[in-house]
């Protein structure tokens, strides 16, 4: 018979906060994990996307209009790319095997800005040849390297969620925060404003707003502008639910122990009532952000959003609205696989939060 | 002077037709130091005119028609909002019958009693070399800024401002306050939440303390424990406290007098020892026999093989006839004429005055002498 296991002392417990125990609950999911892993890959790409991008964004190859993606063979001790050949026709291309050119690491190439700050020539990968041009997703209509824009594309598409829930939310804790607190009148005055907000077709009403801005402001504006459109339609509901945890949570005995040691009201909302529907605002942000990457992407589909040549996934699926091309060069919907991944990345990642912030599933 | 006086006080909750009286003319007075005691059946109003002295009730549905609340011979009825701030947890502190909920769960114990300093005493927090008032004038007078900066220095070290809140929790009887600072809410014991409580409510230095049942939430040994530390406490601060509870057997043991509530009503206020040993109100006395008493025999006590003696015969504790009267819905008359033992008609044709009877006992029944 075996000897029986020594008995550890159980782990001390004493000194874990709830976000510790919250980390823990976290880690043991493994989908959720997952889900997180892929959005760290996909925000450090997009902080680096210049560097690790072979091409500028705005860099058009004449000569490869529908270029097909071109991966990188083994050869002796080189990954090399091949030439390709136009055929006459319509963009049909013929790899020449036997005329590569090894990719070269730390290429200097199309000029970009690190963070915006730091000029820099320097790729990660590159030929250093543009005839021998390495185009891992293909090249769209105007000859533009598809991977390239996708990166430079998923800064403007993962930022914009991050940014839009960061405004979004801000505003509707504290206004929902507000109005569950101080109820009366006040609550009922906020929340007719909410429900005005969202009775609105929030499509629509994207569209007129962004009718009321001129045409022609710069990518930066435009930007902005989605942000400021979004977090406008999507606070009310956010505002919605924290009303709801306000009303219930303000009837709690330490929001009476807070005011009789004679705090403020606003820090007493600040202070005691939002940090406490924290674990249901994670949640819910993480739940969110997906509406805000597709917002976006929805309204530079439709050309409202971010403007050529400046990549956006969304704007770099209007390509893909012709099915002719699609047909032809299916690479164009690489945008939409890399939208389709990163809401699900989110969802893992949200449904894992909500599950590790519910203790009941312990 | 006082520390506090209430006058006539009356409360109702809701406004015109739909008011309900809550408290109808409670008066009561409270001295520098002295502990007085608040007992009653739930829902008579005790826990209202406590809440009351520092406006805490919230307004509406809260509507003071009448009386005022002087303390330190000011009208807290009166108060603006930014007064009203001062006060709480300035003058009165309050703690609470449930210790885990009155903590805020998701921040560790030693910021919350941090909060109770930053609003009344941020001195504390800035360590032990804040210049003091008198020191003023002497030597370089630090620049507004230069005192910002340093402010800011000292806030990273951060060190200097535990050692207050430490100071507070080792005076409230918790082992280990430097661990323990860092603990959060739901990592203590309930006895322990309550002397967290404590020492919030300390933080400030309130000259009145009101405790509201602090021990009706915890076990026996753990309640004495607590008043025992409320009691050393009010003796070394010489704060006064006011104490709710419906346990009689606190009242012995803590409280200089004793006010007995009754449908929003003080039908009994009296020194708290003369109180226990001679009740004069038939609902003191009724409320007293309802106590069960060790020593008294009773149907539980029967399994004894000698024979009951003929004081020890097991007799039925005592309950109060009927319902306390529903808020709004009071009897005419004397509001506990209806249960009332010596209750005689002319009661419920007139509800009687609280009338000093003794020397210092106030009651209200004209029929006291009644046994």
């Amino acid at each position: 018979m075996e000897t029986a296991t020594p008995i550890t002392t159980a782990e001390s417990k004493a000194t874990l906060s709830p976000w510790r125990l919250f980390w823990q609950r976290l880690k043991r999911r493994r989908i959720a994990m997952f889900g997180g892993v892929i959005l760290i890959v996909l925000y450090l790409v997009a902080l680096f996307a210049g560097f690790i991008a072979p091409y500028g964004y705005q860099r058009m190859d004449n000569n490869g209009f529908f270029h097909p993606p071109t991966w990188p063979r083994l050869k002796g001790f080189h990954l090399v790319v091949p030439r390709y050949e136009e055929l006459p026709g319509a963009y049909h291309y013929r790899a020449l095997p036997n005329d590569t050119k090894p990719i070269r690491f730390f290429v200097h190439g199309d000029p970009y800005k690190l963070f915006g700050l730091i000029s820099s020539t320097v790729h990660l990968f590159g030929t250093g040849d543009p005839n021998y041009p390495v185009y891992l997703l293909g090249a769209d209509q105007f000859g533009r390297d598809e991977f390239s824009r996708l990166l430079y594309g998923s800064q403007i598409s993962l930022s914009i969620g991050i940014i839009g829930i960061l405004l979004s939310f801000m505003f509707g804790m504290i206004i929902g925060g507000i109005s569950g607190y101080f109820s009366g009148w006040t609550d009922s005055f906020i929340m007719r404003f909410c429900e005005l907000i969202m009775s609105i077709p929030a499509l629509y009403l994207i569209i007129s707003l962004r009718a009321t801005f001129p045409p022609g402001m710069s990518s930066a504006q435009v930007y902005l502008m989605i942000v400021v459109i979004l977090s406008f339609i999507g606070w009310a509901s956010m505002a919605r639910v924290i009303r709801g945890m306000a009303l219930s949570l303000r009837e709690q005995q330490f929001v009476l122990a807070a005011r009789a040691l004679g705090q403020k009201h606003l820090k007493i909302i600040v202070r005691h009532i939002l940090p406490n529907t924290f674990s249901y605002v994670i949640v819910a942000a993480t739940l969110s952000v997906p509406y805000y990457i597709l917002g976006e992407v929805v309204l530079s589909f439709l050309g409202v959003g971010i403007q050529e040549p400046n990549a956006s996934w969304g704007n770099m699926l209007t390509a893909a609205q012709n099915t002719e091309y699609l047909k032809n060069y299916p690479w164009l919907l690489a945008p939409g696989v890399a939208i389709f991944s990163t809401v699900l990345a989110f969802n893992f990642l949200g449904d894992g939060l909500r599950d590790a912030a519910d203790t009941k599933s312990l | 002077m006082n520390l506090l006086e209430i006058k006539n006080l009356k409360m109702d909750f809701g406004k015109n037709a739909d008011a309900l009286r809550a408290v109808d003319g409670v008066s009561l007075t409270i001295g520098t130091g002295e502990t007085v005691c608040l007992v009653g059946e739930s829902g008579c109003g005790k826990t209202v005119t406590a809440l009351s002295i520092a406006r805490l009730v919230p307004a509406p549905p809260a509507n003071y028609v009448g009386g005022e609340i002087l303390l330190n011979g000011q009208d807290v009825l009166k108060m603006s909002n930014g007064q009203l701030r001062e006060i709480r947890g300035g003058v009165v502190s309050y703690i609470f019958q449930e210790p885990g909920a009155s903590l805020n769960p998701v921040f560790r114990i030693g910021n919350q009693i941090k909060e109770s300093l930053k609003l009344h005493r941020p001195e504390k927090l800035r360590g032990g070399d804040a210049p003091s008032p008198n020191s003023r004038g002497e030597g370089v007078t630090p620049t507004p800024l230069r005192r910002g900066v340093a402010a800011t220095l000292r806030g990273l070290l951060k060190k200097s401002s535990d050692a207050e809140i430490i100071r507070l929790l080792k005076l409230v009887g918790i082992p280990a306050p430097e661990s323990r600072i860092k603990n959060y809410p739901f990592e203590m014991s309930g006895g322990m939440q309550q002397r967290v409580m404590i020492a919030m409510a300390l933080a400030s230095e309130p000259k009145l303390l009101v405790a509201d049942e602090p021990t009706t939430a915890l076990d026996v040994t753990i309640q004495a424990q607590i008043l025992e530390l409320l009691h050393g406490l009010k003796q070394r601060l010489g704060m006064a406290i006011l104490l709710i509870t419906h346990n009689l057997g606190i009242v012995g043991d803590m409280a200089d007098r004793v006010a007995v509530m009754y449908a929003g009503q003080i039908v009994e206020l009296s020194p708290a020892k003369e109180l226990l040993r001679r009740p004069l109100h038939p609902y003191t006395r009724a409320l007293m026999n309802s106590v069960p008493k060790l020593g008294r025999a009773t149907r539980w006590g029967e399994a004894t093989d000698e024979p009951a003696r003929e004081d020890a015969r097991p007799t039925r504790l005592q309950a109060i006839p009927g319902n306390v009267p529903r808020i709004g819905n009071f009897p005419p008359g004397c509001r506990f004429a209806p249960r009332c033992p010596i209750a005689k008609p002319e009661c419920s044709q007139k509800n009687p005055d609280l009338v000093e009877v003794e020397p210092g006992r106030f009651v209200r029944c004209p029929f006291w002498k009644i046994e």
